[in-house]
């Protein structure tokens, strides 16, 4: 009787390449960017969580904060800004838009504020300006 | 056979399943809590990773200050040291710190920084004090530039203070760094393990991060947009605060100016700085505080004169010149990373 072999050339390349799937998927799982979620705040409470990989296209929200200030924000696959304020300085609006976790676009005088959460390890911390 | 392909069928899904678990096991973290909250006109932001009451403790021991400083609020001891005159008045010993430091630094400074700014800085009106900012008559500056003189205010005592007649306090440039400091005193009696603050652009890193990585803080590019960065600090502990030419500024006459007042001439600073990042790490309390005033004064006085004042309170900065030039002191060469593009990093004179 001829003896058999624990594997075959066959298993063994059948193994392989399951083995280099579950590589391929661990690496997949461990680098990919997590997906990016804008919080909409209105005096430190949050209101609103939008998911923007789940964005088909733009979507526009009109948030009523302090004083009766009107934000206009523009939520998109790839970030968020605030279109219009009624405020007086309108530096939420000059912030543009914003697309890595840890930004936020603050406005200051209607206490509200979008935040956005997620992303990678090469996300900074905080912002100094 | 076929026994042995669902063997290895199996020893396959259980490879897949390993490595995934293993994966997780390995990519865990703590989740974080957070808070918005405003106070000194900005954004108060808190990350930690601590007990959730931290958070409302800490949003609580900012709005005292606020309460103490802000000339909007109506307890504010400013109003009642201007109110006392040459008598003097006992203050909160917060508020009295404050003083204390903002005193030191305008002597070290030569009057760089000047908390008693306020008579000039209200007629700019950047603080919102007039419907729109706008440049002062000539006269009327002229006239509040005479009472800018940090001398006015003595400190005879401690917990004590007097402010000459006529003077009046500005706290601007010093509340966003104070606050940072509140925040992480009241994280330390509150068991946070670790945790990032930021009241507006001014940052406090508290405790490790862990894994042996350090806290990162973007810079803003100053010539950017407001979304972008001109680098990146990476540290281990204290307060970040930058000054730019950048913020509440506005356009008459085809003349920009910005906020950032030479309490020498009651205009705009004008020392070739576009912008000064000021670090400091000493995790004595005043580290927020200190390099909140400390960015104003380096934007005034310019990079050489800054260098020995920031030698004195241990601090490091990264200056960006008009020129596009940035110049990081020692302290900060190898933690901060630049980005942007356009800019060249050369060395301090």
């Amino acid at each position: 009787m001829k003896d058999r072999e624990l594997l075959s050339f066959r298993d063994g390349v059948i193994l392989f390449v399951l083995l280099l799937a579950a590589l391929a998927l661990w690496l997949a799982l461990s680098r990919s960017p997590k997906g990016l979620t804008a919080v909409v705040e209105l005096d430190g409470e949050p209101l609103r969580t939008v998911d923007l990989t789940k964005l088909d296209g733009q979507e526009r929200q009109t948030v009523q904060g302090r004083d009766g200030i009107c934000c206009v924000i523009v939520f998109s696959p790839d970030g968020v800004e605030m279109a219009e304020a009624d405020c007086f300085d309108k530096l939420c609006v000059r912030k543009g838009k914003i697309a890595l976790a840890g930004e936020a676009i603050i406005c200051a005088p209607a206490r509200v504020a979008v935040r956005l959460e997620g992303g990678t390890d090469k996300t900074p911390d905080a912002e100094t300006f | 056979m076929k026994k042995r392909r669902i063997i290895l069928a199996g020893l396959g899904a259980a490879l897949l399943l390993g490595l995934f678990l293993l994966s997780s096991f390995l990519n865990r973290e703590e989740e974080s809590l957070r808070l918005s909250t405003f106070s000194m006109g900005s954004p108060v932001q808190q990350t930690i990773w601590g007990p959730k009451e931290a958070l409302s403790a800490a949003a609580g021991k900012v709005n005292e200050l606020e309460q103490l400083i802000s000339p909007k609020s109506a307890s504010c001891e400013l109003e009642k040291l201007c109110a006392a005159g040459s008598n003097g008045a006992e203050l909160d010993p917060r508020t009295w710190k404050i003083l204390q430091v903002c005193r030191d630094v305008s002597e070290h400074t030569g009057g760089a920084f000047d908390a008693t700014i306020a008579p000039v800085s209200s007629l700019w009106g950047f603080g919102g004090e007039t419907d729109a900012p706008g440049v002062p008559d000539s006269r009327a500056l002229a006239e509040a530039l005479e009472l800018v003189d940090y001398t006015a205010l003595s400190l005879p005592g401690e917990n004590r203070a007097a402010l000459a007649e006529g003077s009046r306090l500005e706290l601007g440039a010093a509340g966003k760094g104070a606050a940072c400091d509140a925040v992480l005193e009241s994280w330390k009696e509150s068991g946070v393990k670790r945790g990032v603050a930021a009241v507006g652009g001014s940052v406090g890193l508290y405790g490790s991060k862990g894994q042996d990585k350090p806290w990162t803080v973007a810079v803003r590019d100053p010539s950017g947009s407001t979304a972008d960065s001109l680098g990146t600090l990476s540290l281990e502990k204290g307060c970040v605060s930058t000054s730019g030419d950048y913020e509440k500024c506005f356009t008459e006459n085809g003349v920009t100016y910005h906020h950032i007042l030479d309490p020498k001439t009651g205009f705009p600073a004008d020392s070739g700085l576009i912008s000064v990042t000021v670090w400091r790490g000493e995790q004595d309390g005043i580290d927020g505080l200190l390099t909140d005033i400390l960015s104003t004064a380096c934007f005034v006085l310019g990079v050489e004169q800054s260098l020995p004042v920031l030698e004195h309170y241990r601090a490091e900065a990264v200056f960006v010149t008009r020129e596009k030039a940035v110049l990081v002191t020692p302290g900060l060469e190898r933690e901060f990373a630049l980005t942007a593009e356009g800019y060249t990093r050369e060395a301090l004179p």
